[in-house]
């Protein structure tokens, strides 16, 4: 993997004010120290033992914990900015569960070919645009692991309900 | 069981950034949102003019096995921390982590530096220098290049907005 993957805790004191911290972690074998795959009850076995000992150190609470894998894009082919990019031109997607609730997606930069003239419309037919829908709606096959997108719930996504083109403060946001 | 976020962070040819999402399944081996993120990014930049500059998943952890507290303090404040430095001794490399609305009833008197001699300091100390071991496989604090901590080399009260 290409960079170290981590554990984020998030903190609140008794003013409700908020804090994180972050470690990075990776899993052995114990009987002779070679590297082993991370897998999630180890990570998760890890963090609480860890958080019950910080736990003892401080006044505020723990709220929660989450593991961040960070991926590796070196692959990605074609990844530089164009000229007339503007992450507040974002391409806005919404999609239904199977269980008819609605989800959000916004593409930042969406790239102006996509969309049809005079519509605000993304052309749904375009080759970049079918690939993304197919992932959406139908996930991607990991030999023999079929990964679909879901809700905030976990219930799979569906259909598309609509894709146009918007404007918007990119306002980042966190990221963990 | 909590669906697993991906994030995609893009910059555009100003340098104004934004991340795009979506929720995957959760209950997935980290090798197979490993791979997802590596397929995904490829379709997501594929629809985007800015340059993807990063991709991560988060994982939402359980720790209702740990016995933590649930009401705060009276006296706690996230900019009160304990800043922890451990090192691999071998190659040299640190790692930094801190501990915001640490109490500073766990230093040793008239200092600043936690009571090595405290047991609840002790137990952090393990825990970073060591690890946890669960069904054979240890989890380790690493630095950022992936060297384990094998030494905690100073833990200091800190004073600084997180």
């Amino acid at each position: 993997m290409s960079a170290q993957n981590y554990i984020v805790y998030e903190y609140e004191d008794r003013m409700q004010r908020r804090a994180t911290n972050q470690l990075n972690v990776k899993t052995f074998v114990a009987a002779d120290g070679e590297e082993f795959p991370p897998t999630m009850p180890h990570i998760n076995a890890f963090a609480s033992v860890l958080a019950e000992a910080v736990d003892g150190l401080i006044g505020g609470i723990i709220r929660r914990a989450t593991y961040v894998i960070v991926g590796d894009i070196s692959g990605v082919t074609g990844n530089v900015a164009s000229d007339s990019a503007d992450v507040e031109e974002i391409g806005a997607f919404q999609f239904r569960t199977l269980d008819g609730l609605k989800v959000q997606a916004n593409v930042p930069a969406i790239i102006e070919t996509l969309v049809t003239n005079e519509t605000g419309n993304i052309n749904q037919a375009a080759t970049a645009v079918a690939a993304y829908l197919a992932m959406m709606e139908d996930g991607i096959d990991l030999g023999g692991t079929l990964v679909r997108a879901t809700d905030v719930g976990g219930d799979y996504l569906d259909a598309t309900v609509y894709a146009r083109e918007r404007s918007r403060n990119s306002g980042k946001r966190r990221q963990y | 069981m909590l669906a697993t976020t991906v994030n995609f962070t893009f910059r555009d040819s100003k340098g104004k950034e934004s991340v795009y999402r979506h929720r995957i399944s959760g209950g997935l081996l980290p090798s197979d949102i490993y791979a997802y993120m590596e397929s995904a990014a490829q379709i997501v930049k594929n629809m985007s003019a800015a340059e993807l500059t990063g991709v991560s998943a988060s994982v939402s952890l359980d720790l209702s096995a740990s016995t933590l507290k649930t009401v705060a303090t009276q006296f706690s404040d996230v900019v009160n921390g304990l800043l922890v430095i451990g090192r691999n001794a071998v190659a040299g490399l640190f790692a930094k982590f801190k501990l915001p609305t640490y109490d500073d009833a766990n230093n040793a008197d008239n200092s600043d530096l936690a009571d090595a001699a405290d047991t609840d300091i002790a137990t952090l100390v393990a825990i970073l220098e060591d690890g946890n071991t669960n069904a054979g496989i240890t989890t380790r604090a690493v630095t950022t290049r992936g060297e384990v901590v094998d030494d905690i080399t100073s833990m200091r009260e800190i004073f600084r907005k997180s």
